[in-house]
């Protein structure tokens, strides 16, 4: 008795590779183009916190003297505690199962977004305004 | 000398390591999800690695029976069932991919390599549904560039490990 098996490859490094990888980082390298390119010239900076109703709260960033703490209640006790200051927005504690929301950070670009799946609640950061306003 | 399948397996035979491939997928995934998360989206997929020595040891509809049980399975033992809407669709994605990268030319493409693929693709997947699901598209910019980077480490690294269990497998059924 004997599995041949259906398919069989014998090296750990075949040529084919190359165009996975190299795939993998051209999607890396756009994401990170895009992203900077969208955040660049922005200066109005808005934080916008919403649930999977829409928006419920939004704040301005610029001109922030202190920081803003926004606690979000569930109406089956889920809460998420969101701290907005001068430069950025972050998830401070939230008693979801998996807390990544926790894990992932600040955020200070525009257009960069904290997600928080088993509460559904979306916090991201909209920009207005700079140079190429118009154009956009 | 008579052959039962495209492989040569036996049928009871074939039955208990698909049903041992498919018990391994769902509690590597179990274990897996106690351990602590880095950033959204980063995992280390072993049971990613399941699916891919099922891929080599039988072919695409045997895995993905193991990924339907998986993906079923999983968010349902982490107490999470909307996770299946994001762990089925990527689950079957990936396997279709991977599936077709062995199928297309395994001369041309090694066990790590469509390994990566199929670990790309799930991440993809992953985050088209939550784009979808919560109507943003910055979720891309945001989140795809480290599951990228992650998704190709682990990728890689579970094709590696893979690759190693498929050929002990076949000695141990010699």
């Amino acid at each position: 008795m004997r599995i041949k098996g259906v398919y069989y490859n014998n090296s750990y490094f075949k040529k084919g590779d190359i165009f996975i990888y190299t795939f993998a980082l051209l999607l890396i390298i756009s994401a990170l183009i895009y992203s900077s390119a969208y955040a660049s010239g922005k200066t109005n900076m808005t934080v916008v916190i919403e649930d999977d109703k829409g928006e419920i709260a939004s704040y301005q960033i610029k001109g922030l003297n202190k920081e803003i703490e926004y606690t979000y209640e569930g109406e089956n006790g889920e809460f998420c505690r969101i701290i907005i200051d001068s430069d950025g927005v972050f998830i401070e504690d939230a008693n979801c199962p998996n807390r990544l929301c926790v894990s992932w950070g600040k955020i200070t670009k525009p257009g960069e977004t904290i997600l928080c799946l088993p509460h559904r609640i979306i916090v991201r950061i909209i920009g207005e305004g700079g140079v190429d306003d118009v154009v956009s | 000398m008579m052959s039962y399948h495209n492989n040569g397996l036996k049928s009871t035979k074939k039955i208990t390591l698909l049903s041992i491939l498919a018990a391994s997928a769902i509690v590597i995934n179990y274990f897996e999800s106690m351990l602590p998360n880095l950033a959204p989206g980063v995992k280390l997929g072993l049971s990613n690695g399941i699916i891919v020595v099922t891929l080599s040891l039988f072919g695409l509809w045997e895995a993905l029976l193991i990924t339907l049980i998986r993906s079923v399975t999983a968010p349902l033992l982490s107490g999470n069932p909307m996770g299946i809407a994001f762990s089925l669709p990527a689950g079957i994605c990936s396997t279709l991919i991977m599936a077709i990268l062995f199928k297309y030319d395994n001369k041309h493409f090694s066990t790590p390599g469509i390994s990566a693929a199929g670990a790309i693709t799930h991440n993809l997947v992953q985050l088209s549904m939550a784009s979808i699901m919560y109507g943003t598209f910055g979720l891309f910019t945001t989140y795809l560039p480290i599951m990228m980077f992650s998704g190709l480490l682990t990728g890689v690294f579970i094709g590696i490990m893979s690759f190693i269990l498929v050929n002990r497998i076949k000695k141990l059924f010699v």
